[in-house]
């Protein structure tokens, strides 16, 4: 699922891609901020992996043009995959940009004591290795939830 | 992250959710046929060692192409991620072990690419940006879960690996421009 026809065209195009043309199917949702937007390409889908992402560019608004749209294109991709009863599994890629605080600028520093792994984020100069302990990395934690990603989907 | 992570864990919904969170994702595209479009297409990371440009401002761990999109495949299948919760997520990037920092990292990958070209170096066709370390690297991954899951215990291609990697295609594509500039 892609936002434009040459999107699709582009990726036909693929040297890897060739044996394997047979297979592909395309839908294209030119907006998917809208409701409704995914149900008609996820009918009869197993399965869900949602990629790529909307690079902040500086004249896109952080909020307006990139985190809820995300938000709203997110929910209604779990609300056309509940349509669609088929659907076993959804893969969301998230973006590590997610992991900052813009407002901490330049000032994170090149350390790497902060662990990303997959239970938790934690920071080792902490006393207490999970992130609730750790004020630094609870505060990026949340910002967790402000991921700017735009999608595509391959069911 | 949070929203679907809450979604996954109160079980609401008839599927199951995965989440992935790739470090900078580094590896030759298909879909550049000249060393300029390689150049155009390249990640910031890779930039900054290769050819001593400007300092990527963030980095997060590193992955190889190949590695990322197996995982986003590999995170569908309900038999490898067992019948019990997912980890919050999978984190798609090479397990950096703790006490290593971006400048250690950079300096590892800067010695590769001066004893495996050096012969490239001295002609001009890379320029090593030993010092170009990103900005900002707070974090370390551990992959160590993603690859137990779903990897089969294999390890995720880093940074050194990687820009060896785009390092070779990129050689490649000069040469391949050099041959057909030739008169035949």
């Amino acid at each position: 699922m892609v936002r434009r026809s040459s999107a699709i065209e582009t990726i036909k195009l693929g040297p890897s891609v060739q044996p394997y043309l047979h297979h592909i199917e395309s839908a294209i949702v030119p907006d998917n901020t809208k409701e409704g937007a995914y149900d008609e390409a996820l009918a009869g889908a197993q399965y869900v992996v949602h990629i790529a992402g909307a690079w902040p560019m500086p004249h896109l608004h952080p909020d307006n043009d990139i985190y809820y749209p995300f938000i709203q294109s997110t929910k209604y991709l779990i609300k056309a995959a509940e349509k669609a009863g088929t659907v076993k599994r959804i893969v969301f890629t998230q973006a590590g940009a997610g992991l900052v605080d813009s407002e901490d600028g330049d000032t994170l520093g090149t350390r790497m004591d902060r662990v990303l792994n997959g239970i938790h984020l934690s920071c080792s100069s902490c006393s207490d290795p999970a992130y609730q302990g750790c004020n630094r990395a609870s505060r990026s934690f949340q910002n967790i939830t402000r991921v700017p990603t735009a999608i595509e989907v391959l069911s | 992250m949070d929203y679907l992570a809450h979604l996954q864990a109160t079980a609401q919904l008839s599927f199951s959710i995965a989440q992935v969170i790739p470090g900078t994702v580094i590896g030759p595209s298909e879909f550049c046929n000249t060393s300029a479009q390689a150049v155009a297409h390249m990640d910031r990371q890779t930039k900054a060692l290769l050819f001593d440009d400007v300092p990527p401002r963030y980095a997060f761990g590193f992955v190889h192409v190949e590695d990322c999109a197996r995982i986003h495949i590999e995170a569908l299948d309900e038999k490898k991620t067992g019948g019990g919760d997912l980890p919050k997520w999978f984190v798609a990037a090479e397990t950096v072990e703790e006490g290593v920092d971006a400048p250690k990292l950079w300096n590892a990958a800067a010695d590769m690419i001066e004893t495996e070209f050096g012969d490239k170096i001295s002609t001009g066709l890379f320029r090593v940006g030993r010092t170009k370390v990103p900005i900002n690297a707070p974090f370390r991954a551990d992959s160590r879960t993603t690859e137990a899951m779903l990897l089969g215990g294999g390890k995720i291609r880093g940074l050194k690996d990687c820009v060896r990697e785009v390092a070779r295609w990129y050689i490649e594509l000069k040469k391949q421009e050099v041959e057909d500039s030739m008169p035949t």
